[in-house]
């Protein structure tokens, strides 16, 4: 994400990314891979679970994580699309995601 | 050729090894080698294949060196295994998409704490297009 950020900057798109993972956690991360963009910590999945993506049991070390999943929103708030990958390991590329914005 | 024959029942296994965990410690940070490992498919299926050249070399040897052969082989192909079941098997594993996640017409407020301990609302970007990724682990 953090690679594709400028390409989404400069069309005027914010990227935020949530996971379940702790303050700390995210910390470490965002120090250790430069990211600039906000990550934001849902130990309580109260945004995971307002978008229906619990994935119970998802976290090989025991507990609830997210089911992985990009959502685009316009400047009304409105999702205009989903992207609910079938497989963890693969995410939508930020092509992908500026085509469905130009579509939307 | 001689000395990675000779050798094969530990180089094989390393191989094989490296070949299942590189994909996690270098390959997946790459999206195009993340989505479809063609190179550790290479590393394994080179593993295996050494394994079996080292196996064949020692037809007609002492039991010994026919069990070690035979156990690089099988380390080998553990290796395999494990990489071709995580890409086409485990990774697969999740819940199909909840209704209510279809059903999301506009995006559902939150405030979240960001790595700096900052409250960060979603409507705190209302006016600009935003992508909003849920992810885990380092993806």
């Amino acid at each position: 994400m953090q690679s594709q950020l400028e390409e989404f900057r400069a069309n005027g798109i914010e990227v935020i990314a949530i996971s379940a993972s702790t303050g700390e956690d995210l910390k470490e991360k965002l120090l250790s891979k430069g990211i600039t963009f906000p990550l934001l910590a849902d130990p309580e999945l109260r945004a995971i679970d307002a978008y229906g993506l619990r994935h119970e049991g998802g976290n090989p070390f025991g507990g609830d994580i997210s089911r992985p999943a990009v959502f685009l929103i316009d400047e009304e708030g409105k999702i205009i699309a989903n992207i609910l990958t079938d497989n963890w390991r693969v995410r939508p590329t930020a092509k992908d995601i500026l085509d469905r914005f130009d579509k939307g | 050729m001689s000395f990675a024959k000779k050798y094969a029942f530990c180089l094989a296994p390393l191989l094989g090894s490296f070949g299942f965990l590189s994909y996690f410690l270098i390959f997946a940070k790459y999206p195009a080698f993340r989505d479809l490992p063609v190179l550790n498919f290479f590393l394994v299926l080179v593993s295996v294949a050494l394994a079996i050249v080292g196996l064949r070399s020692v037809r007609g040897a002492n039991w010994k060196r026919k069990a070690i052969h035979s156990l690089g082989l099988l380390l080998s192909l553990g290796c395999a295994a494990m990489l071709f079941f995580y890409v086409f098997g485990i990774s697969y594993q999740m819940p199909e998409p909840t209704t209510e996640t279809l059903a999301l017409e506009s995006a559902p407020d939150f405030s979240l704490t960001d790595a700096n301990g900052q409250i960060v609302p979603l409507a705190s970007f209302r006016g600009k297009k935003v992508v909003l990724s849920f992810f885990r682990g380092f993806w």
